[in-house]
């Protein structure tokens, strides 16, 4: 059982200090984002939501991309660890795409004046997210851990590969209907705004590292506690066989 | 342009709080998983260790008292 | 590879066969399909000089539906029987069982279209008759087919697989959705100038999904 605990995990220690370098690379956007940039032109201060919505965006995007390899390793390798990866990923990665609709809402509603545009990234955005929960969904239905596992892979694997096409096909579909245009300013991105754009990106990408160790050490115990169980189980039954025996 | 402000902080506040909750959530699991394979550990530690010295023995025989 | 395709046309075959015999599917799908399309004439304004844009909505709507239907009713129907089992002990490539099933799938929700379709042109008075737009319907039942073939046999292992099964297959097919009915819409209206785009999203569509269920059929039915 020593393999469950954190003492026999690598990186448990390297994992704290991501989340803490997490934290501070948090705090330095989080004081770019509302001091270092500037205001907007056209949108004024409004436009900072900017900075939280598109790395959450991106990094939902690279979430889903952990799912897919996790998947194709489950179902190429047949080793439970992509899966556990896969799923760690998944979460978060639910949990990231729902921020990035919350506030790309939050953000129409005083910029376009309503409250959801079918623009191609919110409407692809949309999508992924029922996507991620078919994904859990699909995991909670089917009573095979083994089975749930190679389907969510075949999922993880679809949804993936389809999130481009979604967004072309939204993106075309658009153009012939256009609506409120996504755009940060009318002028290009003054150079303090991209700086902040990274180091958010940085700060939600070390988060999403952080979150994404300590979920797959959550999965990974899991399994490894109801191994264990179930070793216990059938030791339990190889003794009272035996002792039926002797009777 | 004052009044979008309040959008900002909601959506800032909103992340915030469910980012949060997240990491509690994940916080209270990895305790709780910790615990659990404490207790696992503990509970099968008696029984695994091999017997030869008395002082061991006894403590065997008073486990399984 | 000929042999290979004996074998795709002898598992389709078998369920048409089945299907002739028994009458199960076909018949509801179809008539399914038509009152979908009916009842959107109350739902909606299908009267106006706009009907061609938000009919090809409504026709597309209710063909997907019913090839749902069919699909979902084809897999229950094997697994219930206990067929599926005796087709994978068969020594075949499962990649080829899936294109057998796809094919006759889509042979089904072909058939319901062919009448559906015309049923719709006549209905709300629509040029229907159009390679373009018989060509779009094409690829886009061969994209929803293709997915929802794969995914009607992993919802059909669960305890709700009707619930599952759309919510499996719909956010993934959305590019077909889209383009199917802009293909529709675009030949209904006459402006047929990006058409050829919407076609080749269908065909790529169409080429990457069912490869890629051709390649993980196999690990899907595994016990």
């Amino acid at each position: 059982m020593k393999q469950g605990s954190t003492r026999g995990l690598p990186g448990w220690r390297f994992a704290q200090g991501v989340g803490v370098l997490a934290g501070v690379v948090m705090a330095i956007a989080l004081y770019m984002a509302f001091v270092y940039a500037p205001a907007d032109a056209l949108q004024g201060d409004v436009q900072r939501i900017f900075y939280l919505h598109v790395p959450m965006a991106w990094v939902a995007f690279l979430a889903f991309f952990v799912t897919f390899i996790g998947g194709i390793g489950y179902l190429w390798k047949r080793h439970r660890g992509w899966d556990q990866l896969a799923r760690a990923s998944a979460e978060i990665g639910l949990v990231f795409t729902t921020v990035v609709l919350l506030s790309g809402s939050l953000w129409g509603k005083p910029i376009w004046g309503t409250w959801w545009t079918w623009d191609a990234r919110l409407t692809t955005t949309l999508l992924l997210w029922f996507i991620y929960l078919a994904y859990f969904m699909l995991r909670s239905y089917v009573s095979d851990p083994e089975r749930a596992a190679r389907y969510a892979a075949v999922l993880g694997i679809f949804g993936f590969i389809d999130v481009p096409i979604i967004y072309k096909s939204v993106d075309w579909w658009r153009t012939l209907h256009p609506g409120p245009v996504v755009s940060t300013s009318g002028a290009a991105m003054p150079d303090s705004m991209v700086y902040t754009l990274f180091v958010a990106l940085a700060a939600t990408t070390l988060i999403y590292a952080y979150l994404l160790y300590q979920r797959y050490w959550i999965e990974r115990t899991k399994d490894e506690i109801a191994d264990y169980q179930y070793r216990m189980y059938e030791r339990q039954l190889e003794r009272e066989m035996r002792e039926g025996a002797t009777i | 342009m004052g009044d979008n402000l309040i959008y900002l902080f909601v959506a800032f506040l909103i992340t915030w709080l469910i980012m949060a909750a997240y990491l509690w959530s994940i916080g209270r699991q990895v305790r709780n998983l910790r615990d659990e394979v404490q207790a696992l550990e503990n509970a099968e530690l008696p029984a695994e260790s091999p017997a030869p010295a008395p002082r061991r023995q006894e403590q065997v025989e008073s486990s399984q008292a | 590879m000929r042999r290979e395709l004996g074998r795709i046309y002898a598992v389709a075959w078998k369920d048409l066969l089945s299907e002739v015999r028994t009458k199960e599917m076909f018949g509801g799908m179809a008539v399914f399909a038509l009152l979908t399309i009916i009842t959107f004439n109350f739902a909606f304004d299908l009267t106006g000089v706009d009907r061609a844009a938000s009919g090809a909505g409504a026709l597309w709507v209710a063909v997907s539906f019913a090839a749902m239907l069919g699909l979902g009713r084809s897999i229950a129907v094997e697994r219930d029987r206990g067929s599926l089992d005796g087709l994978l002990l068969c020594p075949v490539d499962r990649g080829v069982l899936y294109l057998g099933k796809l094919l006759s799938n889509l042979i089904f929700i072909l058939l319901v279209e062919a009448i559906s379709v015309p049923v719709f042109g006549a209905l709300y008075d629509l040029p229907i008759y159009r390679p373009t737009l018989l060509l779009g319907l094409l690829l886009g039942t061969i994209g929803f087919a293709g997915i929802g073939t794969l995914f009607a046999v992993m919802a059909s292992t669960t305890r709700a697989r009707e619930i599952l099964f759309p919510v499996l297959l719909f956010p993934v097919a959305v590019p077909v959705v889209i383009a199917t009915v802009r293909v529709a819409s675009l030949t209904l209206t006459g402006n047929t100038g990006d058409v050829g785009r919407w076609l080749n999203l269908l065909v790529g569509f169409d080429v990457v999904f069912l490869t890629i269920a051709f390649l993980v059929f196999d690990r899907i039915v595994e016990e």
